[in-house]
């Protein structure tokens, strides 16, 4: 107990150095993840007959396990931190395009039909109607997904990404359990905080979408 | 005179894939004030006829003119924003407030707060619901009936000349679409607006209709007012989809002034009194219960008009 506490007071800046890269790894995956999977479930949406197809390939690529994917990405996009987060961004698509087509399915048809019928712009339709209904499913799937990259993430610091993953493999590797065990604390309360962050999103999204958000300032009157 | 709202060209439409026209070769002028409805079965054309005016479907033939443009020639996001649209069960968006839904359009056009606040306030009394009790909730806190009465406040915010209904009151119970049908006839008379309405309930397209479009197979079948589909159906479809030969069908559908003469007798106020809008249903209940041979007609003035013999009822009949 006493070196664990020892380690974090002598090492702290390297605890902190270790948990915003893996922030940064982990951040810049689900940047990359939403831009790309919106645009692909939005297509998908509407063009229902390449659903099948797309969902079975990101299945095929979310099935592949982690450490064969760095493996073979490795000698061509060669070590560090741009090939992890590729593949990191490639494993999300599977979750996040799956939740985003289901929330834009969600949308009531006559709700879209109204909002074209009365003369929103297609930008309008999508940016007061359709995504603001579809977004409580779409934020299930990217709290998922933000779940399951922390996670990852650690792994992808054996193509020398960094992040607290370096810390674990460290630790695991000169059997040094405070390095472990505080590289275990790292990634599980990262995942925890967030999941906590985004369940919270979520659900006021939730009551949003459904007509039963109360802003603070009603509630107090 | 007054103006062609909505003509159709020839206007055709095909689906891909389709075997038949959806609407094939529709001609028709319809004049701004008017009431129309567009009668049919499902699959007989009538929604898609509908949906070509705001363009929700392109015509694959033809043209149709909004008060004389080519509506192929207009902005179509724009030119939808003149057209207000109704859809069953209201179409509410679920995530805005009801001022926020009536608002929609009016924010779209930029319009200041205060003028939006005050169109809402006034669209809400026009469809008889207490601003103060109905602004801040959902839609999901109303019944049917009021989810509707917002679709149609929604559809009118930006005082559109012209109104698209589709089925709007296809999903609301028996006694709540009267007090709908009643209210919408109110709000027509009083502000005059163009109205397409689609339905496939008989009662409702005669009772709201000025004219009438009875569709079928994509074509239109007989294009008057229900008086005259009533009494002279131009084929056998529409007699017998109508029920032309149908007494009781008649006596619920034609109104006084049809079958209405003029003053032969000296005013009397022992005589019942009829409205020129009643149907003869009405007309034979006052017969039967005021056991004369001569009913009286007033107009919305209360002014007597004319007059209804026992005798010319009875000719309905045959």
């Amino acid at each position: 107990m006493l070196a664990f506490m020892t380690y974090a007071e002598r090492y702290y800046g390297k605890l902190i150095g270790y948990f915003l890269d893996h922030f940064k790894i982990c951040m810049l995956t689900m940047f990359f993840s939403i831009l790309i999977a919106v645009p692909i479930s939005l297509m998908l949406t509407k063009h229902k007959r390449l659903s099948k197809g797309v969902m079975a390939v990101l299945g095929a690529i979310y099935a592949i396990p982690s450490m064969a994917l760095f493996a073979m990405l490795v000698p061509y996009m060669g070590l560090g931190t741009t090939t992890a987060i590729f593949v990191l961004v490639l494993y999300n698509q599977s979750i996040l395009v799956r939740n985003t087509v289901a929330g834009f399915d969600s949308v009531d048809k006559m709700a879209v039909e109204s909002a074209v019928g009365m003369g929103m712009s297609p930008w309008q339709v999508f940016s007061k109607v359709r995504l603001p209904i579809a977004l409580p499913v779409i934020l299930s799937g990217i709290r998922i997904a933000m779940i399951a990259t922390i996670g990852s993430a650690t792994i992808a610091a054996t193509i020398n990404a960094g992040g607290i993953g370096a810390l674990l493999f460290d630790g695991l590797q000169t059997m040094n359990f405070v390095k472990m065990i505080w590289g275990t604390i790292l990634a599980a309360s990262f995942a925890l905080i967030f999941n906590m962050i985004l369940e919270k999103l979520e659900k006021r999204a939730l009551l949003k979408a459904r007509g039963e958000y109360i802003p603070r300032k009603a509630k107090n009157k | 005179m007054t103006a062609v709202a909505v003509e159709f060209k020839n206007v055709c439409k095909h689906f891909p894939e389709a075997e038949v026209n959806a609407v094939s070769h529709v001609s028709l002028k319809i004049n701004q004030g008017e009431f129309i409805t567009i009668l049919g079965t499902s699959g007989s054309g009538k929604t898609t006829l509908m949906k070509m005016v705001n363009r929700l479907h392109d015509i694959t033939s033809g043209d149709i003119f909004f008060f004389g443009e080519n509506i192929n020639s207009l902005p179509v996001v724009e030119y939808r924003r003149k057209i207000g649209y109704v859809v069953q069960q209201g179409g509410l968006f679920p995530h805005m407030t009801v001022a926020e839904n009536i608002a929609v359009v009016p924010h779209i056009l930029k319009w200041d707060k205060e003028k939006i606040d005050a169109r809402v306030d006034e669209l809400l009394e026009m469809v008889g619901l207490k601003k103060e009790l109905y602004k801040d909730r959902y839609p999901r806190q109303l019944s049917g009936g009021q989810q509707q009465r917002i679709g149609i406040a929604r559809a009118m915010a930006s005082d559109p000349a012209v109104m698209l209904m589709d089925e709007p009151f296809g999903a609301i119970d028996a006694i709540t679409r009267e007090n709908l049908q009643d209210e919408l006839l109110r709000i027509q008379k009083a502000l005059h607006k163009t109205i397409l309405f689609v339905t496939h309930d008989i009662s409702e397209a005669f009772k709201l209709g000025d004219r009438v479009i009875v569709m079928h197979e994509g074509k239109v079948q007989q294009f008057d007012t229900p008086d005259r589909i009533m009494l002279h159906p131009a084929n056998d479809f529409v007699a017998k989809f109508v029920s032309a030969d149908d007494v009781m069908k008649k006596l619920q559908v034609l109104k006084v002034h049809t079958i209405m003469d003029g003053l032969s007798i000296k005013t009397s106020n022992q005589l019942a009194v009829a409205h020129v809008d009643d149907t003869l249903e009405t007309l034979l209940k006052l017969f039967m219960t005021s056991s004369t041979q001569t009913v009286l007609v007033k107009d919305d003035k209360d002014k007597i008009v004319g007059e209804v013999s026992w005798h010319r009822l009875s000719a309905i009949a045959s």
